[in-house]
């Protein structure tokens, strides 16, 4: 009789197909690259709102509302920010905690 | 961004509402000004809105149906209320004609006021949409928690 391991097609291995085309060394680059990208546009509607309420101090601008608003966005963007990393760092920490 | 976009609409509608109140309020300010710049006496100003597109980042084509179909408010033109001037009586005003009546502007200070309910009304009602809209944006941050 021919025992079949964990290797064959019954086994832990037709659960866990490979996957092909992710190399470790890609994915690390892109999750990286999607950070500091977030990281930057986050960074641009801080920017955008502090224009703005540089341009009411100054009178350049007389739309309180659109600075209010570009206040809000950067807010909601930041607090989108944060949620992603929150997420990452448990997933991190998830991952830390696993018993090898 | 999506979200993003319908405030951007709210933020059109108010500065839409604000030039209406301006408009309003220079109609109140100027209520009994019998001299101008142009000559005659002060006319009754209005602004039409118009819905224009919503100017998207990444063009028209790439937008959803819906999203295509949104519309900002745009203030586009400021006319002047064509009807005659109140003449009322009073010989010793300076712009008094021969008869002794003086060209008072057509503005009805009652209707300004009604007008004035309407816009601040409506002001309202667009802060309300944007935060409505952001309320939205945090709560759906919250399904991460």
């Amino acid at each position: 009789m021919e025992l079949k391991g964990i290797g064959s097609d019954l086994g832990l291995g037709a659960a866990f197909p490979e996957v092909s085309g992710t190399k470790s060394t890609s994915a690390v680059e892109g999750a990286g690259k999607f950070f500091s990208e977030l990281v930057s546009k986050v960074n641009d509607m801080q920017m955008q709102s502090d224009q703005a309420i540089q341009g009411l101090a100054t009178g350049e601008n007389k739309n309180l509302h659109e600075v209010m608003i570009s206040m809000e966005k950067a807010s909601i963007s930041f607090q989108f920010l944060a949620q992603v990393r929150n997420k990452a760092v448990e997933a991190y920490q998830e991952v830390m905690r696993m018993q090898v | 961004m999506d979200f993003f976009s319908s405030m951007n609409i709210s933020s059109s509608a108010l500065t839409a509402e604000r030039t209406r109140m301006n408009l309003i309020s220079s109609n109140l300010a100027n209520a009994s000004a019998t001299r101008t710049p142009e000559g005659g006496p002060y006319k009754r100003k209005d602004a039409v809105f118009s819905a224009t597109p919503l100017e998207s980042r990444f063009g028209r084509a790439l937008d959803s149906a819906a999203g295509q179909q949104t519309r900002q408010v745009e203030v586009t033109e400021i006319v002047e209320d064509q009807n005659p001037p109140r003449m009322q009586y009073d010989p010793s005003h300076p712009d008094a004609n021969a008869q002794g009546y003086v060209a008072m502007p057509n503005v009805n200070v009652v209707e300004e006021m009604a007008d004035m309910i309407s816009a601040s009304r409506s002001y309202e009602a667009n802060v309300t949409a944007v935060q409505a809209a952001k309320s939205m944006a945090l709560k759906t941050l919250e399904i991460g928690k």
